[in-house]
């Protein structure tokens, strides 16, 4: 009797993933989920502070990289391309929540969802009162905070991912550190105590 | 004014430090509600190109899809061409149907098969064998890609003919080459058979669970029961936990079987005894629960039941089997059959006390019993909620709940 030759369970390579999931391959998307679900989250999370729309996010954002699969050359760059999509839907929440006057995380409406969110009692007081103050400031500025002092990426990592070039990482980057500080300088605007006496 | 950068720094990392505790804090990702967001998503995007491209466009296609179709000569009953609607279910009764394609392949149920076409690509289609026997002959160009699907078996096909019979039951695939070459990959097979060949493979355990019966209780996919109205609890007689009979071998290890084999001069060689156990790890009833989803996802209630209660049957008292009853649960619910959800997601908590699956099924059984004017069992349900997640996202539900009964 002849048998099959042996299945070994290995993780496919990312360029095998674009393309079983170009080929259509069951189940192919859901790995893909899988395997960059909680990074995504964690990005979304970092950028934008915890909240009741990172899920609805996430999902936006794997609708967009299935969406452009096809353009990421090569099919080894995912990793880089998931973070790009990640970011880019995070600077779109981030306006979003401007243009809705959502100037801070402690704001009214989305404090009160936020409370609804699960895990909500899992947010501390200071990461709030951090994206509220970052949120005074315009979505690339907060992008760029985050990026650099929250998620610890380099200067050419940033540019990387979003896809800028270093000399306007650099320039965007001190115009955001200047305007935060001016902002946190400023007695009048209200921020949480122990955040304005750490940043002067 | 300059900014002290090193302040900024410390400032960040213990905003990501505490981010990640809250983090380690909250679920993961849910997978599923991840693939059904992103349907969702598609599904928007396409009737937004749809509305943009306007009537003049729709019309234009109309007409050509018309004429292709009238080309072809195709028309008569239950033969499908490019012009119609190609996705869903076809059962052949006692007359065997022919399902014909836009690019010439043909695809013949013999009487009293069924096949479930998932998908039509530009280059081929994904068609599930349900039950039965196909007759398959896939016309070839470059980019041909046709795949057959049965049980958790996937034969890929790019341009050949072979009949493929699925037994549901037994957990049989028989391929039967007559031209070219196909891949039949599967939990614990890959192989490429090629003409003239013919071969049975079956990954199941010796004691296969027959298909749409889970076990004792509940009894249906689709309406579970149990003599008080709701499942007996864990270890109470003959649950939805209960392991399948193991017979001959060890049940929980797939074993590859491969009978009536006409070996072939495309087959393989053997494999090891060191490769077979390797094989063995490999995670049984997942793809079944793949299978699940994607049915679940492409609005197929009916195939998804019946694929949800496959899976608790090949996986009792695993976490796939909870699982599967979660979303059991969330069918009857989305076809409004309350009771039906409530006993579901009752499964749900009698198999997992603990993690989001069993949270969330809790918080939507107090929903699903104060709906149907079960007040003492939603107050019940809302005092236990607030005593295992006093804090979870139904924590203010079960307290308006408890609220407004006193």
């Amino acid at each position: 009797m002849q048998v099959a030759p042996p299945v070994v369970a290995v993780e496919r390579s990312c360029a095998d993933l674009v393309r079983a999931i170009a080929d259509g391959r069951p189940g192919a998307e859901r790995e893909l989920i899988t395997r960059f679900a909680g990074h995504g989250r964690r990005l979304l999370i970092r950028t934008l502070g915890p909240g009741p729309d990172v899920d609805d996010l996430l999902q936006e954002v794997f609708f967009r990289v299935f969406q452009r699969l096809h353009k990421i050359e090569p099919p080894d760059a995912l990793p880089g391309y998931v973070t790009t999509v990640t970011l880019l839907v995070s600077r779109e929440a981030l306006k979003k929540r401007r243009r809705a006057r959502w100037l801070s995380f402690l704001g009214g409406d989305e404090l009160a969802s936020l409370t609804e969110h699960r895990g909500a009692e899992a947010v501390p007081e200071d990461v709030r009162a951090f994206y509220g103050a970052l949120g005074k400031v315009s979505a690339q500025a907060q992008l760029l905070i985050t990026l650099r002092y929250v998620e610890g990426l380099r200067l050419e990592e940033i540019a990387v991912a979003l896809e800028l070039s270093l000399s306007t990482v650099k320039r965007h980057l001190a115009r955001a550190e200047a305007d935060l500080a001016a902002l946190l300088g400023d007695d009048d605007v209200a921020v949480a105590p122990w955040l304005r006496g750490a940043l002067r | 004014m300059s900014l002290p950068r090193p302040s900024l720094e410390q400032i960040g990392g213990r905003v990501a430090a505490a981010g990640d505790r809250a983090l380690d804090a909250t679920p993961g990702p849910d997978v599923d509600v991840v693939l059904a967001g992103v349907a969702r998503l598609r599904g928007r995007a396409r009737r937004r190109r749809a509305a943009l491209a306007g009537a003049a466009v729709t019309a234009l296609a109309v007409t050509l899809g018309l004429a292709s179709w009238r080309m072809r000569g195709d028309a008569q009953p239950g033969v499908v061409a490019a012009t119609q609607p190609a996705v869903g279910p076809r059962h052949a009764e006692r007359e065997p149907l022919p399902l014909d394609f836009a690019d010439g392949t043909r695809v013949v149920l013999a009487p009293g098969a069924t096949t479930d076409v998932r998908e039509v690509r530009s280059h081929g289609a994904q068609v599930a064998l349900v039950r039965g026997t196909i007759d398959v002959h896939v016309v070839h160009t470059d980019a041909t890609r046709w795949d057959v699907l049965a049980g958790d078996f996937d034969v890929t096909v790019t341009g050949t003919r072979f009949d493929a019979t699925w037994d549901p039951e037994r957990g049989e695939l028989t391929v039967a080459m007559k031209e070219g070459t196909v891949r039949v990959s599967g939990p614990c097979v890959r192989e490429e058979l090629s003409a003239p060949s013919h071969k049975t493979f079956s990954c199941a355990p010796a004691a296969t669970v027959p298909v749409a019966t889970p076990t004792s209780a509940p009894t249906s996919a689709t309406s579970p029961s149990s003599p008080s109205g709701l499942p007996a609890p864990r270890g109470a007689g003959a649950s939805p936990a209960s392991p399948p009979r193991a017979v001959g071998h060890d049940a929980d290890k797939p074993a590859l079987v491969v009978k009536a084999a006409v070996p072939a001069e495309g087959v393989q060689a053997g494999e090891s005894d060191g490769a077979r156990a390797s094989r063995t790890d490999a995670p049984k009833g997942a793809s079944t629960l793949d299978r699940a989803d994607s049915a679940r996802l492409a609005g197929d209630s009916r195939g998804a039941r019946a694929l949800y209660a496959q899976a608790r049957a090949e996986r009792p008292g695993t976490a796939d089997a909870v699982k599967a009853a979660f979303l059991l649960g969330r069918l009857a619910e989305d076809a409004g059959d309350v009771g039906g959800a409530a006993r579901w997601y009752d499964v749900v908590c009698h198999e997992a006390t603990t993690g989001p699956l069993a949270q969330d099924a809790l918080g939507r059984m107090i929903e699903l019993e104060q709906r149907q004017g079960h007040t003492a069992t939603a107050r019940a349900l809302a005092e236990r909620y607030l005593v295992a997640h006093p804090k979870g996202p139904h924590s203010s539900y079960a307290r308006s709940v408890l609220d407004a009964s006193r």
